[in-house]
């Protein structure tokens, strides 16, 4: 049975932690500052996207003096330098704002730029002494982006952490990112890595999602409504994500670990921009009212937005 | 293996070879000993040398480097007596007739040359002086008369400053080496204009070129050994970002080696093999190096020297090393260092390396993300004196001071003080450009600045006569003018060697330099009209 929520009443997004209750033991672990059992719980983890998706919750709730004391040398010395780079990174985000390059002021880039170096060189360091540590590219192709490193050194990054974690959905999600043209990529560029991630993602790999990014992005990229609802009309636009889904969501190996509700967030949010809300019934309902942040990436209104699909999805299916 | 006489007064190595015999004669000069202005100058003196032998093949030729030229020749016992003999004879009493003759053809050779990849780190690290001199252009040789060569022949090109070197198990009969007498010239001191390291500038496209400076010890060619196959394997083999990778390591002559490293890379790769170059480093700095490696350049390096043309094939390194004073190694003392070195040899011998390094990373990019100060493209101060506003309302001004010229705009400055200039260019127009002993270019066009008419007299009378070099008069089109000037072009068309803000970014704060050439990036120096 559904939980009984009022009509279009906004949901809030939902934090990895409030979601898993697996993941509130390791942050509480990460405040108390045992660096051990956060360690431990890492690694029990089966693949890198869990392994990042955990790291996202503890690296803004672990002691600096915690991460900065294991020693070089120490197994888990570069998870902790690169939680270190990515906290910092963070620092450099919020000092810069996440507004349009141009509404940035000359300090504002200036502070931004030297959090992202200092970051990105704690990372050169970890990835010279663990180059199989795929958290520690997946930051490096955070401070890419960031300090405006292009698509070929992005694209190097994503080649160095797929050489030891293949089809990994954030990695892929980041590269797509920086493919975009308002990253100073192109729509060539991000079809041809769709069509890439069709032809060597293995059926039931949650690494196939970043092609649901190109849709979405040629979608609220289109100059009219009109011109946007079209995309999504396109016949081989819709094949191409339902064939996504019965490689993804519809699939019997399908293994989601801690990005199960980002999966059903792509879909419920697609189908529903498709008007298709018969198909976007089953992933709301997999959803249980919950929802990522990753609605707000294409919604002003993201927990109104999501309320209102969602209502209109199980209201038919 | 290695024997030592003297013929006239010649020091003399003599080494066994199974070949055919080689002979060189090697002067300790090159270009780190001329100065900015006379540029070219060692080269000119050894194509006047070699003139009388005909027309150069594959046998016999010279050779002009940074701190030694060779004279070498391959052939018979007479042959060579006959080669050296006429090298001597013509050192002694060059055949100044031949001047512009000769001048003209280094010009012709210069135009084909292009220069090697890492042609531009000598003048970022350097400067206009001694070891930066080996990127510039040959400017020097245009004002050279008979005087100037015969002098710089008598003073460097003598007995004492000269070592033979022959393959093979006698010196030829006969053989006579009449050259003057002089003395054993030191190797200039080097220094730096780099006020840190790592350092970075933006140059050419087309790849990434590194080099860094360490103390002279065979754990340096095992780096460069090793570094050349991780950048194979790294930006080649694993990532396809790269065709070619090279490393090599080049004693400097005054007790420190310099370890280059290059790879190219496809246009659209370009800043991928700058992220791959800088990871590699990375590996080596944090000592990601294994004994399978090491022990695989080893093999390879020690290949080499049982190579039964090994003794032969070091002579004219041998011949550098006496001339500049280093000890010289027997074949066998190389072996058992090179078998001494240990893994922690390489990474300290990578480390002093690193930490002097100097990076050339492609248009559109910088390093300072990974670390590397950015190189100095400009002058940190403007010298006190007199400021003539651009005519154009630019902004930017000129600044004429007893002790030297600035160019000024906005934050930048381009700084040349008359006891540190190491050469001016001087148009007929009055046109100026000093160059620094650090490298920084001042170009003056008097025209574009409300500066008074004697500017040019008053520039020339206080640099030093003989580091000005008169340039032939330019196009009148080609002469900026404040109505054709471009609206930023207060200077004369820019070849900024600075580097490009990124995607996303604005200026740094302060203003990148856009207008004032420092460095050029190509070679191009000076600017305008030749």
């Amino acid at each position: 049975m559904l939980p009984a929520v009022p009509f279009h009443v906004p949901v809030p997004a939902s934090e990895p932690v409030e979601l898993f209750p697996s993941l509130r033991g390791l942050v509480a672990d990460g405040e108390r500052g045992d660096w051990a059992a956060v360690m431990a719980h890492l690694g029990g983890l089966p693949g890198l996207d869990d392994f990042v998706v955990a790291c996202s919750q503890v690296e803004g709730r672990i002691a600096d003096h915690v991460l900065a004391r294991v020693p070089v040398g120490d197994p888990s010395w570069g998870v902790a330098q690169a939680m270190r780079a990515a906290r910092i990174t963070e620092e450099g985000w919020k000092i810069r704002g996440d507004g349009w390059a141009r509404t940035v002021t000359p300090p504002q880039w200036a502070a931004f730029r030297e959090h992202l170096n200092r970051a990105e060189q704690l990372l050169i360091d970890v990835t010279a002494r663990e180059p199989r540590l795929g958290y520690a590219w997946l930051e490096r192709m955070t401070t890419c982006q960031g300090l405006s490193l292009g698509a070929a050194e992005a694209r190097r990054r994503y080649d160095r952490l797929s050489a030891h974690a293949p089809h990994t959905y954030i990695a892929g999600f980041r590269l797509m990112q920086q493919l975009l043209p308002k990253w100073s990529g192109s729509w060539e560029q991000v079809s041809a890595f769709a069509a890439e991630l069709l032809r060597v993602t293995p059926a039931g790999s949650i690494g196939l999602l970043p092609v649901l990014v190109a849709h979405l992005e040629r979608h609220s990229a289109a100059e009219t409504d009109a011109e946007a609802a079209a995309y999504l009309r396109d016949p081989a636009v819709v094949a191409e994500i339902h064939l996504v889904a019965d490689r993804t969501v519809r699939h019997p190996a399908f293994q989601p670990g801690y990005r199960v509700y980002t999966a059903h967030d792509y879909f419920a949010m697609l189908f529903s921009l498709m008007g298709d809300h018969a198909a976007a019934a089953p992933h709301f309902r997999a959803l249980h009212g919950r929802r990522t942040p990753f609605w707000e990436w294409y919604f002003g209104d993201a927990g109104a937005a999501y309320a209102g699909h969602r209502d209109r999805a199980l209201a038919r299916g | 293996m290695l024997h030592r006489t003297d013929v006239d007064g010649v020091p003399t190595l003599l080494a066994p070879s199974s070949g055919p015999m080689t002979a060189g004669l090697t002067f300790r000069v090159g270009l780190a000993d001329e100065g900015a202005a006379r540029i070219g100058i060692t080269h000119l003196v050894e194509h006047l040398a070699l003139h009388r032998h005909g027309v150069a093949d594959y046998h016999y030729n010279g050779a002009t480097g940074s701190v030694v030229t060779h004279f070498h020749m391959e052939g018979s016992e007479r042959d060579i007596v006959t080669y050296l003999e006429m090298v001597c004879d013509s050192l002694a009493d060059l055949p100044v007739q031949r001047l512009e003759t000769e001048k003209a053809i280094l010009r012709t050779e210069a135009a084909g040359r292009g220069g090697g990849v890492n042609r531009m780190l000598p003048m970022w690290r350097h400067g206009a002086q001694h070891y930066g001199l080996v990127g510039y252009p040959e400017w020097g040789i245009d004002r050279l008369g008979p005087d100037d060569v015969r002098a710089w022949a008598n003073a460097w090109f003598t007995r004492a400053n000269a070592v033979l070197w022959i393959s093979g198990d006698r010196v030829p009969p006969g053989l006579r080496l009449r050259l003057p007498a002089g003395t054993l010239r030191p190797v200039p001191v080097a220094s730096t204009v780099l006020p840190a390291t790592p350092a970075y500038f933006t140059g050419a496209g087309g790849g990434v070129v590194f080099d860094g400076v360490m103390r002279r010890h065979v754990a340096g060619s095992v780096f460069a050994l090793m570094l050349e196959r991780e950048l194979f394997r790294s930006l080649r083999q694993e990532s396809g970002l790269s065709y070619a990778a090279s490393a090599s390591y080049d004693p400097r002559g005054d007790g420190m080696a310099v370890v280059t490293a290059f790879a190219d890379a496809l246009p659209e790769k370009q800043r991928a093999v700058v992220g791959g170059f800088v990871d590699v480093l990375a590996g080596f700095r944090v000592g990601r190096i294994s004994q399978t490696e090491l022990d695989a350049v080893r093999a390879k390096r020690d290949e080499a020297l049982r190579h039964p043309d090994a003794p032969a094939g070091r002579l004219p390194g041998l011949a550098t090393d006496l001339l500049t004073g280093a000890r010289l190694r027997t074949l066998d003392e190389l072996r058992a260092q090179l078998y001494a070195v240990a893994l922690a040899d390489v990474h300290g011998a990578a480390l002093q390396v690193l930490d002097s390094g100097l990076l050339q990373v492609p248009p559109g990019s910088r390093a300072d993300w990974a670390g590397f100060a950015a190189a100095p493209t400009t002058s940190t101060d403007a010298i006190p004196g007199h400021t003539y506003r651009a005519v154009d309302g630019s902004g930017a001004s000129l600044v004429l001071g007893a002790d030297g010229v600035s160019i000024v705009e906005g934050e930048c400055r381009a700084t040349v003080r008359y006891r540190s200039c190491a050469v001016m260019h001087a148009w007929p127009d009055g046109a100026r450009q000093l160059v620094g002993l650090d490298g920084i270019a001042v170009m003056i066009e008097p025209a574009l600045f409300a500066a008074p008419a004697d500017t040019a007299a008053r520039i020339d009378r206080s640099v030093d006569p003989s580091i000005v070099l008169p340039m032939p008069a330019r196009n009148p089109n080609d002469i900026p003018r404040p109505s054709t000037a471009p609206a930023t072009g207060t200077f004369p068309p820019s070849t900024a060697t600075v580097p490009a803000p990124t995607g996303g970014f604005p200026p740094a704060t302060g203003g990148i330099p856009r207008t004032i050439t420092v460095l050029p990036p190509d070679g191009s120096f000076p600017p305008a009209g030749r």
